[in-house]
């Protein structure tokens, strides 16, 4: 009965002319449900026509134009980036139009989990010790600050997840001031001041651009108990340095360790939605799942933040049209604008031309990756729109501004408050963060098998039609929450997070 | 006896109008030598008018103008950034001395020496690394767990070995998928696996990278063998998988690196990389003068150095025209200044006007005046040939390559150009260090040097107290080079420092 000849196509929509195979389809294959022959081999997770289209007609994916005909093109045509064309696609922004006000679960009913309540209030689901570096002259000092606490160092602090250096390549001969330097600021004391940090040591060289004083007053850090400073400059060279920095983070060990998880409600939960490595399957499995459980996590008052504002280029609409207010749909619109002209000119992927890897995985174009892409952040209504790295106020779905690129984007939602993580792939990703963790999710079954040391949920079940979506959602969620009550990721079994720390390169570097 | 003769303040030509305060001058002090009394506390390092200096006139440090008096000076008045101005167009003069006519290499029988490490292709390297590299940044945390297991105890049996250094950045996807931005990061990221100073590499890359492996390899003319392998995540199933084969191919390639011997070699396979970080306002009377003269040495004896750090070359339009050994070079130099230019416009950084605050404090009072002090590391020789950003270096004598002044930046490029030693000068003080090449730093101070001995090499104390000349201080600096490129371990090296200093120069856009 299992065996039972499963048709190799998916369809996603009544209207689509385009249909995704499930796995490599040969020329000559007959799909009866559709009545065509493919009339060229179909990779794994690419598109086949099913009806005749005509030159410069629309190609229809989710019922959404991707992209049109380069020419006449017969029924069973493989169809990717050398047949399908896309110029400027009309968009209504349809401000708020689509809005409906969040369908709250009453508190008493809402999800939980074990979170650790700070004393301002906010809720960490880990609890770190952070060495971060205003520029990358202290790079080599903060490493090495932190290599000196093991598992052995830590052993008598059960309770801290570990100490990590943050290390970043910007910080000196850069702007002095504007945004390059402002976006740097609160990048580092974003993270300084996510409470998965339970505290931070900070490491000056002493004389880089980003000036350690001026650094802390504007973003109105004090050193205290939970915050110290290290400039090596002032210790006589780095080998004192380090010395002197183990021994500060030393002392903020013992009040670091003194924490104890507790039963919090999942509006304290602030996720960051990511993608990486995407094919063909991630906008039908991978994608709309986790929006699934972005919807119940939004349900419960919790906050999910959507980002990569170029990967969502060509399906804005979307979102403008669940927007809560115009000004937040037009602050949107306005980043996607300032990316168009940022980008002008540049061979990236918002004019066109989508990664390698995501091409190999069927996805033909930008429009059609976007489209994919925003399903991670399910149907409710979008409630702000955030500046790079600026903290997340607001409850339910946000987007932030981004680079599509994984650990710059990631960065910038930890910075914004984001104390989980979750990211989806098709190609495979062995991405990590900290001090937030990363659940990841792979979008189909043979990679997750391939990858399964770094894949934390197969949501290839979608296509293997053994799931559906509202039953992973709640699987992703589940898992979310568990995460957050401390079970470790698998990227966190491979102790990997550090490296992907990226604060967002925009500066001139001279 | 000698500290106590030494006049307080420095003069560097007869004709300057500002002398430059060898140690603190307390205000109201009678400065010997000068006729003048100090008008206020002139810090070490800074400068005051040696005579009353009229609103608008030029200031002379060196006989260069290093800017404008904003306002009337009396004599003895501490002369800094809020009474120096310097305009966006200012430019240094011609050098007041005509260039030496180019002196010819000494026959290489005469030439010094230096125990290198010859590799198959001719090439000479300084230390022997295997590399462990990325083409963007998701292959990272696999490429440095697998470059971290070869602790000194697992590299025990195999004494040639410097390390297995993790060259890992920031970049390669998210950005443009053709183009300098491209390019560049992958001539980057190539000119290290060819660098001589690494004696094989494991390239780790996630498999759907915007810098694609196999692109990038064909790109470079890479040919993966015994001595370059790759490893691609998504094909190895996952991060574990990765570390443990990217470790056996190590663990392979271990008996063949160990396996060098060092010989004796000219110095002409020197490549020094002149770097100058973290200035005050002694550098340009003592370590980069010093540099400079090293510079020469190594010209002098067939080898090749690379100096860089293009946002300081623009206020000295007319001294690099007039050191460029053909027009052609001038041109090339000339259409990176005007990049430049527009790459900086309208933003807050040095190359408008402004200098950081750690460089005012240490004595600087305008970018012209940097760039004058640090141009003076270039030496005497003609400039034979000029590159962009991690071109592979050709030319023998002086060369320049377009970077940014960022140290680490900079020093990336100069390395993938294939450089295999950097000299760096400071003021302030820098634990500075860059696998898979040694740094050797020279001091401009005694008190830097003090401060930090435990980074920094060497130090011009002997310069200020008078106890030594630029010449004699250029032929100890040049012999520990020779020393260095030997093997003998830098201040850096021998603290540990890793590679957190490998930053390909990202100038296109993060997407």
């Amino acid at each position: 009965m299992n065996n039972a000849p499963i048709n190799p196509f998916i369809r996603l929509d009544p209207h689509d002319n385009v249909i995704v195979a499930r796995s490599n389809v040969p020329v000559g294959s007959e799909v009866a449900a559709e009545g065509i022959v493919t009339l060229h081999d179909i990779p794994a997770g690419h598109k086949v026509s099913t009806a005749f289209l005509a030159k410069g007609q629309a190609v229809l994916k989710y019922n959404t134009i991707i992209g049109y005909a380069s020419g006449d093109l017969a029924p069973g045509t493989w169809m990717h980036s050398h047949n399908i064309h896309f110029d400027e696609v009309i968009k209504d922004y349809a401000f708020t139009e689509g809005y409906q006000p969040t369908d709250y679960i009453p508190p008493v009913r809402r999800a939980t989990f074990q979170g650790i309540v700070r004393e301002n209030g906010a809720v960490a689901t880990r609890n770190f010790i952070g060495v971060y570096v205003l520029s990358n002259a202290a790079g080599m000092v903060a490493r090495k600050i932190a290599a000196g606490f093991k598992q052995r160092e830590l052993q008598a602090y059960p309770n801290v997840d570990g100490v990590v250096a943050y290390v970043h390549q910007q910080g000196d001969t850069m702007e002095a001031s504007g945004e390059a330097m402002d976006m740097l600021r609160r990048t580092l004391s974003g993270f300084i001041t996510n409470p998965n940090t339970a505290a931070a040591l900070i490491v000056a060289h002493g004389s880089e651009i980003n000036d350690l004083w001026a650094f802390l007053r504007s973003q109105d850090l004090e050193p205290g108990d939970r915050l110290k400073t290290l400039v090596i400059d002032q210790e006589g060279g780095s080998q004192s340095a380090i010395a002197k920095g183990r021994e500060l983070v030393t002392r903020m060990l013992p009040l670091a360790n003194d924490t104890r998880r507790e039963t919090v409600s999942a509006e304290h939960l602030i996720v960051g939605l990511q993608c990486g490595g995407s094919d063909g399957f991630s906008g039908l499995s991978a994608n709309p799942a986790l929006g699934a459980a972005v919807d119940l996590l939004v349900r419960n008052a919790g906050t999910a933040i959507l980002s990569e504002t170029p990967e969502i280029f060509g399906v804005e609409q979307t979102l403008t049209r669940r927007a809560r207010s115009r000004e937040v749909g037009q602050k949107l619109v306005d980043r996607m604008n300032w990316w168009l002209k940022y980008n002008a000119g540049r061979d990236t992927q918002i004019n066109g031309k989508v990664s390698p890897g995501n091409s190999a995985g069927g996805i033909a174009n930008v429009l059609e990756k976007s489209l994919g892409g925003a399903k991670k952040g399910g149907s409710s209504g979008l409630m702000e729109v955030y500046e790079f790295a600026q903290r997340v106020v607001e409850r339910g779905l946000v987007f932030m501004d981004t680079p599509g690129y994984d650990p710059c984007s990631a960065t910038g939602q930890i910075a914004g408050g984001a104390n989980m993580v979750i990211f989806t792939t098709g190609r495979g990703s062995c991405f990590g963060s900290t001090p937030s963790p990363t659940i990841k999710l792979a979008s189909n079954t043979p990679m997750f098998e391939r990858m399964e040391a770094d894949m934390d949920i197969n949501c290839g079940v979608i296509i293997d039609g053994t799931e559906t979506l509202p039953q992973l959602g709640q699987t992703i969620f589940e898992a979310l929450l568990r995460h957050a009550s401390g079970e470790r990721t698998k990227s966190e079994i491979s102790g990997v997070g550090e490296n992907e720390f990226v604060p967002w390169p925009l500066a001139v570097i001279c | 006896m000698n500290a106590v003769a030494l006049c307080p303040a420095i003069r560097l030509d007869p004709n300057d109008n500002v002398v430059i305060a060898r140690a603190l001058i307390p205000e109201g002090t009678q400065v010997a030598g000068e006729n003048v009394t100090t008008q206020q506390t002139i810090p070490s390092g800074h400068k005051l008018s040696s005579r009353a200096i009229g609103k608008g006139e030029p200031v002379f440090k060196g006989r260069a103008v290093i800017g404008y008096a904003s306002e009337s000076l009396v004599a003895g008045t501490w002369l800094h950034t809020h009474n120096l101005m310097v305009e966006g167009r200012a430019q240094a003069p011609l050098a007041q001395t005509p260039i030496a006519e180019p002196m010819a290499p000494l026959p290489t029988s005469q030439r010094a020496t230096f125990q290198g490490i010859v590799r198959a292709d001719g090439q000479v390297g300084t230390r022997n690394y295997i590399g462990v590299l990325v083409v963007g940044n998701c292959g990272a945390s696999a490429a440095r767990q697998a470059a971290d297991w070869f602790d000194a105890d697992e590299l025990a049996a195999y004494p040639n070995v410097d390390g297995v250094v993790p060259l890992i950045h920031e970049i390669g996807c998210g950005m443009e998928l053709t183009g300098e931005p491209m390019e560049l990061l992958r001539r980057t990221i190539s000119g290290f696996i060819r660098h001589p100073n690494i004696a094989a590499a494991v390239v780790v890359a996630l498999g759907c990278e915007r810098n694609n492996l196999g692109v990038f390899l064909e790109k470079e003319g890479l040919v993966v063998g015994e001595k370059l392998k790759t490893v691609t995540i998504q094909e190895a199933g996952g991060i574990r998988n990765t570390v443990e084969l990217a470790k056996q191919y190590i663990r392979d390639m271990l008996p063949a690196v160990d396996a060098v011997c060092r010989q004796t070699v000219s110095a002409e396979h020197l490549l020094v990389a002149m770097q100058s970080s973290t200035q005050d306002g002694f550098c340009g009377i003592t370590a980069n003068p010093v540099l400079g003269r090293v510079a020469d040495l190594v010209v002098l004896n067939g080898g090749t150095v690379v100096v860089s750090e293009t946002p300081e070359w623009l206020w000295m339009q007319q001294r690099i025209r007039d050191r460029s050994a053909t027009p052609e070079v001038w041109t090339k130099i000339a259409n990176r200044l005007g990049w430049w230019r527009e790459h900086g416009r309208g933003r807050d950084t040095e190359m408008s006007g402004r200098l950081n605050g750690a460089l005012q404090e240490a004595g600087l009072s305008t970018p012209l005046e940097k760039a004058i002090d640090s141009f003076t590391k270039t030496g005497t020789t003609p400039l034979r040939d000029a590159y962009e950003y991690a071109h592979a270096i050709k030319a023998k004598g002086l060369v320049f390559m377009d970077t940014p002044d960022a140290d680490a930046i900079s020093v990336t490029g100069q390395v993938a150009g294939g450089a295999n030693l950097v000299l760096m000068s400071t003021g302030t003080g820098t634990s500075f260090g860059s696998l898979p090449i040694p740094t050797l730093k020279l001091a401009s101070n005694l008190r830097t040097f003090e401060r930090i001995s435990s980074d920094i090499d060497m130090h011009c104390g002997a310069l200020l107290s008078g106890e030594d000349c630029v010449d004699g201080l250029a032929k100890i600096v040049f012999a520990c080079l020779l020393e260095v490129a030997s093997g003998l371990r830098t201040k850096g090296e021998a603290n540990g420092v890793d590679a957190n200093e490998y930053i390909p120069w990202s100038i296109g856009v993060v997407a």
